[in-house]
Formats: C-alpha cells, structure tokens, sequence
C-alpha cells in the first residue's frame, strides 16, 4: 500500500490533455505540454502580480474615475465619493452594488489571493478542502470585478451629448482596470493542485 | 510502477527557483511609475490661497471654479468660517503655471448673475453654478492671502485710464455703475460709493476710461448731469436735456477749463467736488465771509436764504437765514426787529479772498457803518414778489454807533425807506382804484339802448316785408319763393341731428368742452398764485457762493 502510494505521488496529470504519467517527465508525452513539478511552487508570479495590483488599488481609489459635465459644469468622482452621492441620493441598492463590487471585494482578494499564496508556503495555514472552497469563490468572484469599469464605459459611451450632459472616463477606470486584471493573474498563477500535495494531504483529507 | 510508456523519457530539468523571477519587474515599474507620478504631482502643485469673503453663498468645497477670462485657473479646496465668525475663508487651489499672477493686489469676487443699470451679467452662472473670478493685478509682489471682492469690479483690471474720488454733500447721490459723461460721450463709470457719517458727504470711486483720463486736470469740474434742464433768465426761457442714457439714468459730467495745462494731472487720491448743475460750475467760488446782523421792523416776507445782498446793484453776499427770533422774544412782542442774517464776501467786493481782505472788509464796513451806511429791503422782482437787502451810503448824517447782536455787528436798517416804499404802493393801489370803471360800465348800458332801437327798426323792416308778400301780382314770386324754401328745407335737412355735420359740429363742442374742464384746475392755480406759471411750486434756492472744495 505504501509502495502504492509513493507511486501515485509519483505520478502527474498533464494540465493540458490530462494524460497520466511520471513526475519526472518534463513535458507530456502525448502534447508536449511543459509539466510543472508542485512540490515547491514558484510563488513569485503570484506575489508580485499580487503587488501589483494593490499599488494600483491606490490610485483606482484616490483618482477620479468619472469626469461629469452637466450644463457646463464639470464634476469629478471618485468610487467612494460616487457611492457616497448614490446613497445619499437614495439609490441605496446601486450604491451598496457598488461599494461592495468596487471596495470591498478588490479588498477581500488581496487578502484572500495572499491566504492562499501563504498556505501554499507553509503547511497547516489553511486546510486543502477550505484552501480549495476559498480558490473557487476567488475565481468565481473574478468575473464580476470588472463592473466599475464597465459602468463607467457603458455611461462614457452612451451619454455624450456634448455640453448638455457629457460623460468621460477619469484616470481611475484605467488603473482599476489594472488592478483588477493583475489580481486575476495573481489568482490564477496559484495552481490549487499544491494544496493538495503537501505532505500527504490528500490521505489526511480522506482519513 | 506506473503502467505508462516512458519510451520518450526525458529527465526533468529540476531547478530550484530561488532566483529572483523577472515578473517582479511589474510591481516594481508600477511602483516606480505611481511614485514618479505622485512626485510629479507634488512638484506641480500650485500655490494653495485663502480669500476671505463675506459669504460662501454659491461656492461649494471641490467644485467651485476660479476662472480669468473664463479660463479655469483653481479651484476651491475648502470653505471654513473665519475665526471672528463674520466671514468665511475659502480656501483654494491655483495652477502652478498661474502661480506668478497671484500679485498682491489681485481681485477676487464671486460671479453671479446679475441685473443693473450697468447691463446684465453672469447669467451663464444660473446654470453653471457661481464660480470665483481672479483678475491679476500688477504688483510685483506675490500673496496668498486675498479679500474677495463684495461685487463684481466695473472696470477690467488694467484697464487704461484713471481712478479719481468724487464728492457731493447735497440732495443727490449717485448709484454705482452710474455713467460718467464728456460733451455727451460716456467716458467712465462710477464703480463704488462709500459714505462718511461724519463729514456727511458720500465719495465715489470713478474710473475714467483712456484716452478721456486726460482730459482730467487738477481744474477739471464735475456736475451732476440731470436729464432736463429748465432757466428762465432775462434772456428768454432755455431747456436742455441730455442724451437718452442721462435722461433714463442721469450721471456725472465734466469740463475742463480751456487752457488749464495737462502737468497738472490728478493723483488718484485726488479728490473733485460734484456740482449740483452745469451752471454751478461757473458762479464763482469765495472762501472768506463776514457776517451781519440786520434788523427788519416790517415784514422779511420775500426774503429767504440765498437772497440777495446787493450794492449799488452789485451783489455782495446773500441772506443766511431770516426766521431767528431772538431768546426770550417772541413776534407779539411790538418792539422787535426782526433779526436777518446776511453774510457778504470780500472776494465780490473786489478785495482778496483771504484774512487780509476779511480785514480790510470788517475795517471799512465798520467805518462806513459809522458814517451812514443802511441796509433796506427792496424788491428785486415785483412780479414774483421777491426781496432782496440793499445796502446803501447816505453820508452826512450823524455819526452812528456800531452796534452788535449776538456777538455780530448790526448794519442799521433804513426805516424811513421802506416806509417809501411801502406809500408807493400804496399809491399804485389808489392809481387802480381811481381807474374809469363806471364811465365804462355806462358806456355798456348805452349800447344796449342802441341795440334795442336796432331790434325796432328791424322788425319794422319785416311787417314792410310781409305786406309785400301778400299783393297778389306776385304769386310767380310766391312760387319761386316756395322753390327756394324747398331747397332751404333739403338743406337743413343736411344739417339735421343725424347728418355729419352736425356730428362734426358736436364733437367740436365737445372737444372744447373738456378742454375747457382741462383748463379750469390751471386757471384756479394761477389765480391762486400768479407765478406758478413761470416758476415751480417751490422754487429750488438760488445758486450760492460756498467753500472751494479741495
């Protein structure tokens, strides 16, 4: 049984076509896919991508991210100040939409996308199957970073209508939109497999 | 063992990955790019300003712009009230490149719209919001410390042309905004107004545009510019009036003396008194005056302030005030002379307008007063029943003491003169009472006799006529008669109640009628006051000598 073991650990699926094979190998032998030994992760793309994106997080939050003229007066918003406008309007479900999609859960992947990234540098953080539960709701959450910016080119490009009313992305769209791409990568260069690798954790999981 | 073919084993290349990985260059150039940037920014940032106001109605912290010439230069970081709680201080952003423009005196004042005399401005802020408005000035020093304007300045900063201080002290006053004439051009504006309770006059700041600024001389005079102007003089009656601007608005004019030389260029502190009319320009200025008591035993009626005091048909001065009864007196008490007080300058008797002529005047008119000089009340104008004070010479008559009343020498009023007077009219009205006016009322009654005896013979002259008609030789006569009536009848007939000229006839009358009515409300004033027709109800007092303004 034991020998059973070593040998399954031994063994690896190819993250492109899934054919089974040794460890050793270093590219598939059916596709030719580069393979990934998991013991010891590099870390290093998720770290800095990781970084990146919480510098960028800086200005995403302190410049504006839309400039409004209406009538010929011109308005800057910031996302908190937007949120802050939108509540104080009454509009408490766009703002709480709003504060949640565009500060909170940026906020959440930081720390989340590190627990990760940690628990994969030191054994017993977190365990595989809420390491696992915590990468799913990551990727999950992912897709809908993005609706800031979106709101912000939806309204850029509709309402344009020069004087009277127009709308023009400010610096922060762009630098949000930066952020929330360099966590995507940060998430996505964690390879969820190594939760499982360590020391056994599979067996410990299923005992 | 694992069951797989491992024909195209090829050992894995294990690595440790302890070197460092080239993404971390990301996070490192997107640091560095943040932080050069933040750098930038501070190095760029503009010089932060206070400008206090004395309300924040309109600026909002953040969105309030500050603009010159429309151009965004600032804008408002933060509204907070000023420590002593009477104003509030705004503080504000200005563009780096703006920097050097912050002179200290350079304006600010809020822009809002706004509806005067000077036009309509600042509407585009009704739908934009108030925005703060900055005019550099042209100091060379740099502030940040600024009093914002209360309303907006009427002259652009800079502008070509000169600040001078106007002055008035009588009944009228002039607005902010109110125009400045030369020969009918508007030349300037008045841009503030400022009013000192202890002097009691109100000063103007006004700007005189370039190149009119010089026409401004140090002998420049000023008048307040009414829209008509009305003077009945021996020469006739006179009307002016001014442009359309001056009538609606009304304003300040100026002249220059011809010749007065363009070296004596006002400073602006320069300070011009404004005239009450063009022709108060022209009376001559006197500073020195001596004052006199004279005492009336009849009536002062028709004299008043600013009545003249004349010599020998010159004037001399003119009456200060004629309703002073004495302390203790009053107008029942029979012995009291009415006390009338005059002042006369030495400047109009020729001598110099200072102390030395005021000397020489009060030695000689004492000395005269000694040797017989009187004063009387005369008429100056019989039609409008004014008065004037006479002085008058009668050497050779006993020597008189200089008396003093209140502390001011008494001229001795001439009884027996005006009691000449007073005979003379007298005499006028014995003159219109002997007038013939009933041989004249006999000589109608005779008219009406004769018209009695005229009405006789015609009616004599009818019965011959009516004996006439009733032979019978003249029935062809008859008959054309009765053709002739015919016709007379078809005439009348168009002069009849419904034909149009009887209509025309009617409304003639009536139009007579009403003006008639019209008519009747003038024809009661004149009656009531004779020289209503001429002069106003109250007429204004007469030009009078005063100070030379400085």
């Amino acid at each position: 049984m034991k020998e059973q073991e070593e040998n399954a650990r031994e063994l690896t699926g190819c993250p492109l076509c899934g054919q089974v094979q040794t460890r050793a190998r270093s590219r598939c032998q059916s596709c030719g896919q580069r393979l990934h030994p998991q013991r010891t992760p590099n870390l290093q793309y998720c770290w800095s991508l990781l970084l990146t994106g919480l510098i960028f997080y800086v200005p995403a939050n302190l410049l504006p991210i839309m400039r409004t003229t209406q009538l010929g007066g011109t308005d800057y918003n910031t996302i908190a100040s937007g949120v802050v406008v939108l509540w104080e309007h009454g509009s408490y479900l766009i703002a709480g939409i709003i504060f949640v999609a565009s500060l909170l859960i940026p906020l959440a992947k930081f720390v989340v996308v590190s627990a990760l990234a940690l628990s994969q540098q030191r054994e017993g953080l977190l365990s595989p199957r809420n390491a696992t539960r915590l990468y799913r709701l990551t990727e999950f959450v992912g897709r809908w970073s993005m609706v800031d910016v979106f709101v912000v080119g939806f309204l850029a490009a509709l309402i344009q209508m020069g004087n009277l009313m127009s709308i023009h992305p400010g610096p922060a769209a762009l630098a949000f939109a930066a952020m929330v791409v360099a966590t995507m990568l940060a998430a996505n260069s964690l390879d969820p497999r190594v939760f499982w690798e360590r020391g056994g954790a599979l067996n410990a999981e299923r005992a | 063992m694992p069951n797989v073919p491992d024909d195209t084993a090829v050992p894995a290349r294990l690595s440790r990955l302890r070197s460092l990985s080239p993404l971390w260059l990301v996070p490192a150039i997107t640091l560095l790019v943040g932080l050069v940037m933040v750098y930038q920014n501070y190095i760029g940032q503009g010089p932060q300003v206070t400008i206090r106001f004395n309300t924040a109605a309109g600026l909002e912290a953040g969105r309030t712009l500050i603009k010159t010439l429309e151009v965004e230069v600032g804008r408002v970081e933060d509204i907070t009230l000023a420590e002593d709680m009477n104003s509030v201080l705004v503080t504000a952003r200005i563009h780096n490149e703006f920097r050097d423009l912050l002179t200290e005196d350079a304006r600010f004042w809020v822009v809002q719209p706004t509806v005067s005399l000077a036009g309509i401005s600042g509407l585009n802020t009704l739908i934009t919001g108030q925005y703060i408005r900055f005019a550099p000035g042209t100091a060379t020093r740099t502030s940040d410390r600024f009093t914002g304007l209360e309303q907006a300045p009427l002259t652009p900063p800079g502008s070509p042309g000169l600040h001078l201080t106007l002055v008035t002290d009588g009944d009228f006053s002039f607005g902010r905004g109110e125009q400045i004439h030369y020969q009918g051009l508007t030349v300037g504006k008045i841009e503030d107004v400022r009013y000192d309770l202890a002097g009691g006059r109100i000063y103007y700041d006004a700007f005189i545009e370039a190149p009119f600024h010089e026409l401004i001389t140090t002998e420049t005079r000023f008048w307040k510019a009414s829209g008509v102007q009305a003077e009945l003089t021996s020469d006739g009656f006179r009307l002016e009036s001014g442009s359309l601007d001056t009538l609606l608005v009304g304003g300040v004019s100026f002249t220059t003396p011809p010749g007065s030389l363009r070296d004596d260029a006002p400073s602006v502190q320069t300070e011009y008194y404004v005239f009450p009319n063009r022709n108060a320009i022209d009376a001559p200025q006197y500073q020195e005056a001596l004052r006199y008591w004279v005492m009336v035993r009849d009536s002062v009626g028709g004299l008043g302030r600013d009545s003249r005091v004349v010599y020998r048909g010159v004037q001399v001065g003119r009456v200060l005030s004629t309703d002073y009864i004495p302390p203790g007196r009053n107008l029942l008490d029979r012995t009291l002379d009415l006390p009338v007080l005059i002042e006369i300058n030495p400047g109009r008797l020729g001598l110099p307008d200072n102390t030395e002529g005021v000397e020489r005047a009060t030695q000689d008119i004492d000395t005269w007063i000694r040797e017989g000089l009187v004063a009387t009340i005369k008429a100056q104008n019989f039609l409008l029943g004014q008065q004037q004070v006479e002085l008058e010479y009668h050497p050779g008559g006993q020597p008189v003491e200089v008396a003093t009343f209140n502390e001011l020498t008494v001229i001795p009023t001439d009884v027996d003169s005006i009691g000449r007077f007073t005979s003379s009219i007298e005499a006028l009205l014995t003159k219109l009472n002997e007038l013939p006016i009933e041989q004249t009322l006999d000589g109608v009654t005779q008219l009406s006799h004769d018209a009695s005896a005229t009405l006789t013979s015609m009616q004599a002259l009818l019965e011959s006529t009516q004996s006439l008609l009733s032979s019978d030789r003249n029935t062809a006569l008859l008959q054309q008669l009765d053709a002739t009536l015919a016709s007379l009848q078809t005439l009348a007939n168009s002069f009849s109640a419904e034909s149009r000229t009887t209509q025309e006839a009617q409304r003639t009358l009536q139009a007579i009628t009403d003006f008639m009515n019209e008519f009747r409300p003038l024809a009661t004033e004149l009656r009531n006051q004779p020289n209503s027709l001429i002069f106003p109800r109250n007429a204004p007092p007469e030009l009078q000598p005063m100070r030379k303004q400085p």
